[in-house]
């Protein structure tokens, strides 16, 4: 039932060497709703890209390209 | 040593075209006095809404400028920001020089990617207006025999038989 499939690092796919802080667009899919980010355990990026995208998308918190946090009031 | 560096200004919005071109032009002047410092380009993102607000504003003036700097230049561009309170973030990075290489290396291959494809598009043209202009002109004659023998049925069909016949004929 259980099939252990590895999930492949999407930016090591496309041999990314930097990843800039200023697209929010990929940043977007990498963050949840509310604005956390998503563990590597669940988006499958290596550590490496994993770390890279921790320093981006924490610039672009700082500048207000993503938020920190993001209320959903329902 | 020279490299690269980036930085991302959020300027405020209600200083007017003429305060935001003011404080973009001093920091173009900033970094293109500096020892080592060149500017590359200036990129106006323009107003932009702000994921968060920042000093009670939803909006901000997003510049970007790139440049070529020595060392000392990136902290006297931060400290000046800081200072200067129509700036309500800065940002300065540095881009790896593995980044740089490859980015001179893809625009290269831009540049020559576009040269091909116009010189096909300009060989393509010609074609497409060929083709476009025979297809109307089919189009006219089919809509004046339907209009003009629409009194009776039969004929109706065979004469469409007829063009579809022609028309495959053409083709």
């Amino acid at each position: 039932m259980l099939s252990i499939r590895r999930k492949i690092c999407r930016f090591c796919e496309n041999g990314i060497l930097w990843i800039d802080y200023k697209n929010d667009k990929l940043l977007s899919r990498f963050v949840t709703e509310q604005g956390k980010i998503i563990p590597r355990r669940i988006s499958g990026t290596c550590a490496r890209h994993q770390r890279m995208l921790n320093t981006a998308i924490k610039r672009s918190r700082i500048m207000a390209i993503l938020p920190f946090v993001q209320d959903n009031p329902r | 040593m020279r490299r690269r560096y980036e930085a991302l200004v959020i300027l405020d919005v209600n200083l007017g075209d003429e305060g935001i071109n003011s404080t973009i032009e001093k920091l173009e002047n900033l970094i293109n006095s500096s020892e080592d410092g060149e500017l590359i380009i200036t990129d106006r993102w323009g107003k932009k809404r702000l994921a968060y607000e920042i000093k009670k504003k939803q909006y901000g003036f997003y510049v970007l400028f790139e440049f070529f700097a020595g060392s000392v230049l990136p902290n006297e561009f931060e400290k000046i920001c800081n200072f200067d309170s129509n700036i309500m973030r800065q940002m300065v990075v540095l881009i790896p020089d593995v980044v740089v290489k490859l980015r001179e290396q893809e625009q290269k291959l831009r540049e020559t990617e576009e040269a091909r494809r116009q010189e096909i598009a300009s060989s393509k043209d010609e074609v497409h207006v060929d083709l476009l202009e025979t297809v109307e002109l089919e189009e006219d004659i089919d809509d004046i025999d339907l209009s003009s023998e629409s009194d009776t049925d039969d004929e109706d069909i065979e004469e469409k038989s007829k063009e579809d016949e022609k028309t495959k004929e053409e083709e």
